[in-house]
């Protein structure tokens, strides 16, 4: 039985024009979630954090240079009961990449599992990225704004994957 | 034993999983971890409470901007943490269109 | 179950996690999630591991329920076309990889319970009295699945398989 655990309050408050997508569209989801992870954080809040990680620790080190060049970071991750969430309850929050800035990258869909990455395009310019992972149980929607080329993504991917160096004693 | 037996067995050999599997599994194990976590959060509040209770208000304001900043890196850490590991899962789709732009290009340099 | 048994539990089984998941759809995708939730799941029962023993048959049963729950919700269903096997020469190696290859989208192919059955005897080598424990049913039912399991790929495959024992010698009438 998965306890309920609601974690990482926004302890700030953004305006709708500092974040690229309307995350309140995913509040109705949220309710019906057993597990329940959000997380923000604006410009401001995401340099006075990096600023405070501790480059001693490896983990924080690599957290600050995963985040290097971001100007917001935003995640939702919930899980459900079996049967208490469908795919297409995020209607919603897909009708908004319809505007124009946002384009797709990848879009995957098979019989109850969707996975969708867009870049927001500013002027141009790719200026974010937003990853959709939707699964039966579990849903996760991540806004990393500030990525401009993929390396900005794959230093995101390769955080926390550890190298494979030689076995120490 | 049979041909046929040793020709099941052997095509139900045991495989190994990708490079990493592991790292990923307990990567992901510690992120759920620390997601299910309050302990510390509480018992900073109940600090900030006793120190409340004896007039260092000045005190109690620097403790919790230091509080909200050591969650701020925790938090941003396992939301690192998640989104490493979804992008990892979705990595052999994103090297099959990668593969599958590189084949484009180079048909059209041709 | 402490951090460090777990991890060691992740290194030391994630291939029987895995090639049970991978045997059984065919699919290193699905086995891939798949043996990631069963750890996972492993890790948030807070479970009591007494011996190796236990938490291997833990991993098995859990592995197994995964799969078949995994193919009663999906609309995916694998579709063996026969006639569209690969030709395959006459005069073939000991281990034919066509063959091999053939067995297991044959074996993908099967209703969900004798597909469990035969993955766990021809793949983890248990007895019928195990995998009867795993998938809750009597023994006489497992050998059942087997027999008729195994009935049926060797008819699909029999194009393919050698059993000279079982072939009557032909000889020509002067």
């Amino acid at each position: 039985m998965r306890r309920l655990m609601l974690v990482g309050l926004m302890a700030f408050a953004i305006t709708a024009s500092a974040q690229q997508l309307d995350f309140k569209v995913l509040d109705k989801i949220a309710g019906k979630a057993t597990s329940s992870t959000e997380m923000g954080f604006d410009e401001a809040t995401l340099k006075s954090t990096a600023g405070a990680l501790d480059k001693k620790s490896l983990e924080q080190d690599l957290a600050k240079k995963a985040v290097e060049g971001l100007n917001g970071f935003f995640l939702r991750a919930y899980e459900f009961k079996n049967g208490d969430f469908k795919l297409d309850e995020i209607k919603p929050l897909l009708d908004q990449l319809k505007a124009p800035d946002w384009k797709p990258f990848l879009r995957v869909k098979e019989s109850n599992e969707l996975v969708e990455m867009w870049w927001h395009v500013k002027n141009g310019i790719v200026d974010g990225m937003l990853l959709i992972a939707a699964e039966s149980n579990e849903l996760t929607v991540i806004n990393a704004m500030g990525i401009s080329k993929p390396e900005d993504l794959m230093k995101l991917k390769d955080f926390g994957v550890p190298s494979i160096g030689a076995p120490t004693k | 034993m049979s041909q046929f037996e040793r020709d099941l067995r052997e095509s139900l050999r045991r495989h190994q999983p990708p490079a990493g599997f592991a790292e990923q599994v307990i990567a992901r194990a510690r992120a759920r971890e620390k997601r299910a976590a309050p302990m510390p959060l509480r018992w900073l509040a109940a600090a900030a409470l006793v120190v409340l209770m004896i007039g260092g208000v000045v005190f109690v304001r620097e403790q919790r901007r230091q509080a909200e900043a050591e969650r701020n890196k925790q938090q941003l850490i396992v939301a690192l943490q998640i989104t490493s590991s979804k992008l990892n899962r979705i990595q052999g789709r994103l090297s099959a269109i990668q593969q599958r732009i590189d084949e484009l290009r180079l048909e059209e340099r041709q | 179950m402490t951090k460090a048994e777990f991890e060691s539990a992740v290194r030391e089984h994630q291939g029987m996690v895995y090639s049970i998941a991978c045997n059984y759809f065919h699919n290193a995708a699905i086995a891939e999630e798949i043996a990631q939730d069963v750890f996972l799941q492993l890790y948030e029962s807070h479970l009591s591991v007494e011996t190796g023993t236990h938490c291997v048959a833990w991993l098995r049963r859990s592995t197994v329920h995964r799969c078949i729950d995994t193919l009663r919700r999906s609309s995916f269903r694998n579709e063996i076309q026969v006639d569209l096997m690969p030709e395959i020469p006459v005069d073939v190696p000991e281990t034919d990889p066509f063959l091999q290859e053939r067995l297991r989208r044959l074996i993908a192919s099967l209703p969900e319970t004798p597909r469990a059955v035969l993955v766990l005897r021809f793949g983890e080598d248990m007895d019928a009295e195990e995998i009867g424990r795993i998938l809750q049913m009597p023994v006489r039912t497992v050998w059942s699945h087997l027999q008729r399991a195994t009935a049926l790929i060797r008819e699909k495959a029999s194009r393919y398989l050698k059993e000279k024992e079982d072939e009557p010698v032909r000889t020509r009438s002067s």
